[in-house]
């Protein structure tokens, strides 16, 4: 035995970990990242442009999209991998969006802006806590998102709208799409 | 010090490593890992056996949606025995023990089962 043949079987361990790894998050990740964003994208500019009903009405249909991403990317993953883990995990992710629903449910009456701006960085809150259990990328992502709704939020409604829209929501769509195209195929 | 050629074969460090990857307990479904290694349904059946064999992995049948699925995942005592192999991988490299003696080609594909889990 050489000891080439020796470091080959160590390079084979770590590229092989890194590609399984990869294709996690790829699964689990990319689709529901780059779903919101795009919700983000429509529905906070479009927050400029509509009021009242219409405006109630996109955002529950954005939502709706986002959260069916979301589930069935699950139900997808599930097929694939299944963990006493991964149960937990989502049920984790489940009850603190139903929180996150009632806190935003409850603020939005009195200030719309504010219950948004909980409701964002609260979520952002939960991918830096997910970057650093899972992956430094998320952290990475959501500190971003979290610095751009922080100088929204300081700046007034209108360019919080339209800077967590248009760059928030566009950071989501770019972390998604970094997260897909940085796994393909990469085990083989 | 000898490593250990169940795991050793190239295919089958591939497998143990891409199992080790995921948390304890975690199966991964036939097709997913096939894909992921690229590698033929006989192929990865042949080496999950000899797997399955030395007690490294563990095969569980179930239907999904009405369809036969295979999961798989590295029981604990083949956790171990990947942990022990990369470990003395990395001893051997750094020069602390002689680097073993060529295996005989048996070895590498797989022939040579020793033992098993306790």
């Amino acid at each position: 035995m050489h000891q080439p043949e020796l470091e080959e079987a160590l390079t084979t361990i770590a590229r092989t970990q890194q590609a399984v790894r990869r294709a996690v998050l790829r699964w689990t990740l990319s689709p529901s990242l780059a779903a919101w964003g795009l919700v983000w994208l429509v529905g906070f500019p479009a927050s400029l442009l509509l009021a009242g009903d219409a405006l109630t009405l996109l955002w529950i249909g954005l939502v709706a999209l986002g959260l069916a991403v979301s589930f069935g990317t699950q139900f997808l993953t599930a097929r694939r991998l299944r963990s006493p883990q991964g149960r937990r995990h989502g049920l984790s992710w489940a009850v603190a969006s139903g929180y996150l629903g009632l806190w935003a449910s409850l603020l939005f009456p009195r200030d719309p802006e504010l219950a948004s701006f909980v409701l964002v960085t609260a979520i952002m809150a939960g991918y830096v806590l997910y970057g650093i259990w899972i992956t430094p990328f998320m952290a990475i992502l959501g500190l971003f998102v979290t610095a751009v709704a922080v100088v929204g939020h300081l700046a007034g409604p209108a360019p919080y709208a339209l800077l967590v829209g248009l760059l928030g929501g566009s950071a989501l769509i770019a972390g998604g799409l970094r997260v897909w195209w940085s796994s393909r195929d990469d085990a083989r | 010090m000898t490593l250990d050629e169940r795991i050793h074969q190239p295919t089958r460090l591939r497998i143990m490593a891409a199992l080790a990857a995921l948390a304890p307990e975690t199966e991964v479904e036939f097709t997913t890992l096939r894909d992921l290694l690229g590698l033929t349904d006989g192929n990865l059946s042949t080496h999950l056996l000899r797997l399955e064999e030395a007690g490294y992995i563990r095969v569980r049948k179930a239907f999904v949606a009405r369809k036969p699925r295979t999961f798989l995942a590295l029981t604990p005592y083949g956790r171990a025995a990947f942990e022990r192999y990369r470990a003395q991988l990395v001893a051997l490299l750094s020069g602390q023990f002689p680097l073993p003696a060529d295996s005989p080609p048996g070895d590498r594909d797989g022939s040579d089962e020793r033992g098993g889990p306790p």
